[in-house]
Protein backbone atom coordinates (compact mmCIF):
# COMPACT_ATOMS: atom_id res chain seq x y z
CA UNK A 1 0.00 0.00 0.00
CA UNK A 2 1.03 3.59 -0.40
CA UNK A 3 1.02 6.08 2.39
CA UNK A 4 -0.14 9.12 0.49
CA UNK A 5 -3.76 10.15 0.43
CA UNK A 6 -6.26 8.84 -2.05
CA UNK A 7 -9.85 9.25 -3.15
CA UNK A 8 -12.09 11.78 -1.47
CA UNK A 9 -9.47 12.75 1.08
CA UNK A 10 -7.02 13.43 -1.71
CA UNK A 11 -9.54 15.62 -3.50
CA UNK A 12 -10.43 17.42 -0.29
CA UNK A 13 -6.76 17.99 0.47
CA UNK A 14 -6.22 19.45 -2.97
CA UNK A 15 -9.19 21.77 -2.67
CA UNK A 16 -8.30 22.86 0.84
CA UNK A 17 -4.63 23.21 0.12
CA UNK A 18 -4.92 26.70 -1.26
CA UNK A 19 -6.36 28.09 1.95
CA UNK A 20 -5.34 25.66 4.68
CA UNK A 21 -2.26 25.90 6.83
CA UNK A 22 0.19 23.13 7.56
CA UNK A 23 -1.61 21.86 10.65
CA UNK A 24 -4.93 21.59 8.82
CA UNK A 25 -3.46 19.59 5.97
CA UNK A 26 -1.59 17.38 8.44
CA UNK A 27 -4.85 16.62 10.19
CA UNK A 28 -6.48 15.80 6.88
CA UNK A 29 -3.72 13.41 5.91
CA UNK A 30 -3.75 11.85 9.38
CA UNK A 31 -7.50 11.27 9.13
CA UNK A 32 -7.01 9.59 5.79
CA UNK A 33 -4.23 7.42 7.16
CA UNK A 34 -6.30 6.50 10.20
CA UNK A 35 -9.05 5.31 7.88
CA UNK A 36 -6.68 3.18 5.83
CA UNK A 37 -4.93 1.95 8.95
CA UNK A 38 -8.23 0.72 10.33
CA UNK A 39 -9.54 -0.72 7.08
CA UNK A 40 -6.41 -2.04 5.40
CA UNK A 41 -3.36 -2.33 7.60
CA UNK A 42 -4.69 -3.54 10.92
CA UNK A 43 -6.96 -6.29 9.61
CA UNK A 44 -4.06 -7.67 7.59
CA UNK A 45 -1.66 -7.55 10.51
CA UNK A 46 -4.25 -9.28 12.64
CA UNK A 47 -4.69 -11.86 9.91
CA UNK A 48 -1.02 -12.80 9.94
CA UNK A 49 -0.25 -11.09 6.65
CA UNK A 50 2.90 -9.41 5.48
CA UNK A 51 2.16 -5.74 4.79
CA UNK A 52 4.46 -3.71 2.57
CA UNK A 53 4.04 0.04 2.95
CA UNK A 54 5.34 2.32 0.24
CA UNK A 55 6.13 5.15 2.61
CA UNK A 56 4.59 5.44 5.99
CA UNK A 57 4.06 7.88 8.82
CA UNK A 58 7.72 8.86 8.62
CA UNK A 59 6.85 10.68 5.43
CA UNK A 60 4.40 12.79 7.39
CA UNK A 61 6.90 13.27 10.18
CA UNK A 62 9.53 14.60 7.78
CA UNK A 63 7.28 16.51 5.39
CA UNK A 64 5.08 18.18 7.98
CA UNK A 65 7.99 18.98 10.28
CA UNK A 66 9.67 20.68 7.33
CA UNK A 67 6.49 22.69 6.91
CA UNK A 68 6.72 23.86 10.49
CA UNK A 69 4.61 21.40 12.46
CA UNK A 70 6.12 20.47 15.84
CA UNK A 71 7.66 17.01 15.79
CA UNK A 72 6.11 16.03 19.10
CA UNK A 73 2.66 17.08 17.88
CA UNK A 74 3.11 14.95 14.78
CA UNK A 75 4.16 11.90 16.80
CA UNK A 76 1.09 12.31 18.93
CA UNK A 77 -1.12 12.77 15.88
CA UNK A 78 -0.05 9.42 14.44
CA UNK A 79 0.14 7.61 17.77
CA UNK A 80 -2.34 4.99 16.53
CA UNK A 81 0.03 3.79 13.79
CA UNK A 82 1.61 0.38 14.27
CA UNK A 83 5.39 0.41 14.54
CA UNK A 84 7.03 -1.27 11.53
CA UNK A 85 9.12 -4.37 11.95
CA UNK A 86 11.73 -2.87 9.66
CA UNK A 87 12.08 0.39 7.76
CA UNK A 88 14.29 0.71 4.70
CA UNK A 89 15.30 4.27 3.95
CA UNK A 90 16.57 4.97 0.46
CA UNK A 91 18.76 7.95 1.00
CA UNK A 92 19.76 10.05 -1.96
CA UNK A 93 21.77 13.28 -2.14
CA UNK A 94 19.71 16.43 -2.31
CA UNK A 95 20.51 17.08 -5.96
CA UNK A 96 19.44 13.59 -6.93
CA UNK A 97 16.30 13.77 -4.83
CA UNK A 98 15.23 17.12 -6.27
CA UNK A 99 15.97 15.97 -9.79
CA UNK A 100 13.89 12.86 -9.32
CA UNK A 101 10.96 14.81 -7.98
CA UNK A 102 11.05 17.55 -10.57
CA UNK A 103 11.61 15.21 -13.47
CA UNK A 104 8.30 13.60 -12.67
CA UNK A 105 6.35 16.86 -12.60
CA UNK A 106 5.16 18.84 -15.57
CA UNK A 107 5.89 22.32 -14.21
CA UNK B 1 15.00 37.76 7.40
CA UNK B 2 17.77 35.49 6.19
CA UNK B 3 18.38 34.74 2.56
CA UNK B 4 16.81 31.32 2.67
CA UNK B 5 13.61 32.59 4.26
CA UNK B 6 13.45 35.42 1.75
CA UNK B 7 13.75 32.96 -1.09
CA UNK B 8 11.10 30.72 0.41
CA UNK B 9 8.70 33.61 0.85
CA UNK B 10 9.18 34.64 -2.74
CA UNK B 11 7.51 31.47 -3.93
CA UNK B 12 4.22 33.08 -4.73
CA UNK B 13 5.08 36.75 -4.77
CA UNK B 14 7.38 37.05 -7.71
CA UNK B 15 6.34 34.04 -9.68
CA UNK B 16 9.98 33.76 -10.63
CA UNK B 17 10.57 30.22 -11.79
CA UNK B 18 14.17 30.20 -10.61
CA UNK B 19 13.30 31.37 -7.14
CA UNK B 20 10.40 28.95 -6.94
CA UNK B 21 12.77 26.17 -7.86
CA UNK B 22 15.17 27.33 -5.18
CA UNK B 23 12.34 27.43 -2.67
CA UNK B 24 11.40 23.89 -3.57
CA UNK B 25 15.00 22.80 -3.21
CA UNK B 26 15.24 24.35 0.25
CA UNK B 27 12.06 22.59 1.26
CA UNK B 28 13.42 19.26 0.10
CA UNK B 29 16.62 19.95 2.02
CA UNK B 30 14.56 20.42 5.14
CA UNK B 31 12.77 17.15 4.53
CA UNK B 32 16.11 15.42 4.07
CA UNK B 33 17.26 16.82 7.41
CA UNK B 34 14.13 15.54 9.10
CA UNK B 35 14.64 12.08 7.63
CA UNK B 36 18.23 12.05 8.80
CA UNK B 37 17.10 12.85 12.32
CA UNK B 38 14.96 9.73 12.32
CA UNK B 39 17.66 7.34 11.11
CA UNK B 40 18.81 6.55 14.63
CA UNK B 41 15.70 7.26 16.64
CA UNK B 42 13.51 5.06 14.46
CA UNK B 43 16.11 2.48 13.50
CA UNK B 44 16.07 3.10 9.77
CA UNK B 45 18.04 0.74 7.59
CA UNK B 46 19.78 3.22 5.32
CA UNK B 47 20.43 2.15 1.75
CA UNK B 48 22.05 4.09 -1.05
CA UNK B 49 19.09 5.38 -3.03
CA UNK B 50 21.23 6.05 -6.07
CA UNK B 51 21.90 2.38 -6.67
CA UNK B 52 19.96 0.44 -9.28
CA UNK B 53 16.84 -1.27 -8.06
CA UNK B 54 18.24 -4.76 -8.48
CA UNK B 55 21.21 -3.93 -6.26
CA UNK B 56 18.92 -2.39 -3.67
CA UNK B 57 16.83 -5.52 -3.66
CA UNK B 58 19.94 -7.60 -3.08
CA UNK B 59 21.00 -5.39 -0.20
CA UNK B 60 17.56 -5.61 1.34
CA UNK B 61 17.57 -9.38 1.15
CA UNK B 62 21.01 -9.65 2.67
CA UNK B 63 20.52 -7.14 5.45
CA UNK B 64 20.96 -8.82 8.77
CA UNK B 65 18.05 -6.88 10.15
CA UNK B 66 15.74 -8.44 7.61
CA UNK B 67 14.82 -11.28 9.88
CA UNK B 68 11.23 -11.64 8.89
CA UNK B 69 10.60 -15.22 8.00
CA UNK B 70 9.01 -14.80 4.60
CA UNK B 71 8.33 -18.50 4.31
CA UNK B 72 5.88 -18.13 7.13
CA UNK B 73 3.63 -16.16 4.81
CA UNK B 74 4.07 -18.36 1.80
CA UNK B 75 1.10 -20.07 0.24
CA UNK B 76 1.23 -23.78 0.80
CA UNK B 77 1.53 -25.56 -2.49
CA UNK B 78 1.28 -29.28 -1.86
CA UNK B 79 3.64 -31.65 -3.53
CA UNK B 80 2.13 -33.71 -6.34
CA UNK B 81 2.19 -36.72 -4.07
CA UNK B 82 -0.23 -34.99 -1.76
CA UNK B 83 -3.09 -35.30 -4.22
CA UNK B 84 -1.94 -37.84 -6.72
CA UNK B 85 -3.81 -40.54 -4.90
CA UNK B 86 -7.39 -39.98 -3.86
CA UNK B 87 -7.95 -39.86 -0.16
CA UNK B 88 -4.41 -38.97 0.72
CA UNK B 89 -4.40 -35.52 2.21
CA UNK B 90 -1.10 -34.84 3.81
CA UNK B 91 -1.73 -31.23 4.54
CA UNK B 92 -5.18 -31.80 5.86
CA UNK B 93 -6.52 -28.69 4.13
CA UNK B 94 -8.25 -30.28 1.20
CA UNK B 95 -11.86 -30.88 2.06
CA UNK B 96 -12.92 -32.11 -1.35
CA UNK B 97 -12.04 -35.55 -2.63
CA UNK B 98 -9.16 -35.20 -5.03
CA UNK B 99 -9.61 -37.72 -7.76
CA UNK B 100 -7.22 -35.81 -9.98
CA UNK B 101 -4.16 -33.80 -9.22
CA UNK B 102 -4.74 -30.13 -8.71
CA UNK B 103 -3.04 -27.50 -6.67
CA UNK B 104 -4.52 -26.11 -3.51
CA UNK B 105 -3.18 -22.86 -2.24
CA UNK B 106 -3.90 -22.45 1.39
CA UNK B 107 -2.60 -19.88 3.80
CA UNK B 108 0.22 -20.89 6.02
CA UNK B 109 -0.72 -21.77 9.53
CA UNK B 110 -0.37 -18.75 11.76
CA UNK B 111 2.70 -18.98 13.85
CA UNK B 112 3.94 -16.93 16.68
CA UNK B 113 5.76 -14.09 14.98
CA UNK B 114 5.07 -11.80 17.82
CA UNK B 115 4.21 -14.10 20.62
CA UNK B 116 5.06 -11.75 23.39
CA UNK B 117 2.40 -12.00 25.98
CA UNK B 118 0.23 -8.90 26.06
CA UNK B 119 1.12 -6.66 28.90
CA UNK B 120 -0.19 -3.41 30.18
CA UNK B 121 2.20 -1.46 28.02
CA UNK B 122 1.93 -3.79 25.03
CA UNK B 123 0.50 -1.00 22.94
CA UNK B 124 3.73 0.95 23.22
CA UNK B 125 5.53 -2.02 21.73
CA UNK B 126 3.38 -2.17 18.62
CA UNK B 127 2.17 1.40 18.23
CA UNK B 128 3.69 4.83 18.32
CA UNK B 129 1.25 5.60 21.10
CA UNK B 130 -1.98 3.76 21.57
CA UNK B 131 -3.95 1.65 19.09
CA UNK B 132 -7.15 2.65 17.41
CA UNK B 133 -10.23 1.82 19.41
CA UNK B 134 -11.17 -1.82 19.05
CA UNK B 135 -7.75 -3.18 18.15
CA UNK B 136 -5.94 -5.47 20.54
CA UNK B 137 -2.15 -5.30 20.20
CA UNK B 138 -1.86 -8.95 21.15
CA UNK B 139 -3.76 -9.87 17.98
CA UNK B 140 -1.04 -8.52 15.72
CA UNK B 141 0.70 -11.52 14.25
CA UNK B 142 1.64 -10.15 10.83
CA UNK B 143 4.64 -8.07 9.89
CA UNK B 144 4.95 -4.55 8.56
CA UNK B 145 7.77 -3.57 6.21
CA UNK B 146 8.19 0.09 5.30
CA UNK B 147 10.06 1.73 2.46
CA UNK B 148 10.93 5.42 2.80
CA UNK B 149 12.89 7.79 0.66
CA UNK B 150 12.85 9.37 -2.76
CA UNK B 151 11.49 7.83 -5.86
CA UNK B 152 13.10 7.77 -9.22
CA UNK B 153 11.72 9.22 -12.38
CA UNK B 154 8.85 6.82 -12.80
CA UNK B 155 7.87 6.98 -9.14
CA UNK B 156 8.08 3.25 -8.82
CA UNK B 157 11.49 2.74 -7.32
CA UNK B 158 10.34 2.01 -3.82
CA UNK B 159 7.53 -0.15 -4.99
CA UNK B 160 9.79 -2.22 -7.19
CA UNK B 161 12.02 -2.79 -4.21
CA UNK B 162 8.99 -3.81 -2.21
CA UNK B 163 8.67 -6.55 -4.76
CA UNK B 164 11.44 -8.39 -2.98
CA UNK B 165 8.67 -10.36 -1.39
CA UNK B 166 6.84 -10.71 -4.66
CA UNK B 167 9.92 -12.15 -6.29
CA UNK B 168 9.86 -14.80 -3.60
CA UNK B 169 6.41 -15.84 -4.73
CA UNK B 170 4.19 -13.75 -2.49
CA UNK B 171 1.26 -11.73 -3.70
CA UNK B 172 1.78 -7.98 -3.38
CA UNK B 173 -1.08 -5.57 -3.76
CA UNK B 174 -0.89 -1.81 -3.75
CA UNK B 175 -3.57 0.74 -3.16
CA UNK B 176 -3.93 4.45 -3.04
CA UNK B 177 -3.09 7.30 -5.34
CA UNK B 178 -0.59 10.01 -4.97
CA UNK B 179 -1.57 13.56 -4.12
CA UNK B 180 0.77 16.18 -5.41
CA UNK B 181 0.97 19.39 -3.47
CA UNK B 182 3.72 21.90 -3.82
CA UNK B 183 4.43 23.65 -0.60
CA UNK B 184 5.83 27.07 0.24
CA UNK B 185 7.60 26.31 3.48
CA UNK B 186 7.20 29.70 5.11
CA UNK B 187 4.12 31.35 3.66
CA UNK B 188 1.98 28.34 4.63
CA UNK B 189 0.52 28.05 1.19
CA UNK B 190 0.13 25.06 -1.04
CA UNK B 191 0.16 24.70 -4.77
CA UNK B 192 -1.95 21.72 -5.68
CA UNK B 193 -1.05 20.06 -8.91
CA UNK B 194 -2.96 17.64 -11.02
CA UNK B 195 -1.57 14.15 -10.52
CA UNK B 196 0.07 12.61 -13.51
CA UNK B 197 -1.97 10.08 -15.34
CA UNK B 198 -0.67 6.62 -15.80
Amino acid sequence: MEFLAAGEIRDAAREAAAVADADDVSLLHAADFADRCERQIMPLLQGDYLVLADRYVYTAFARDAARGCPARWLRNLYRFAPVPDITFYFRAPLDVAVHRILSGRPN
Amino acid sequence: MDVQTEILRSWHGSGDVVRRAESFRLFQARILEEYDKMVDTDNFVVLDGTLPVNKLQKQMRRHRGFKIDLKRFAPHVPEPDDHARPGKRKNGNCESPCGNFHTHITPAAPTAAKTTAPTEDASSQYFFGEPLVGFDPSEITGNLIVIEGWTDRDDRRRLRCCRVAESEGFAVQTSGLRVRIWWDATSMNFWPRTPRRG
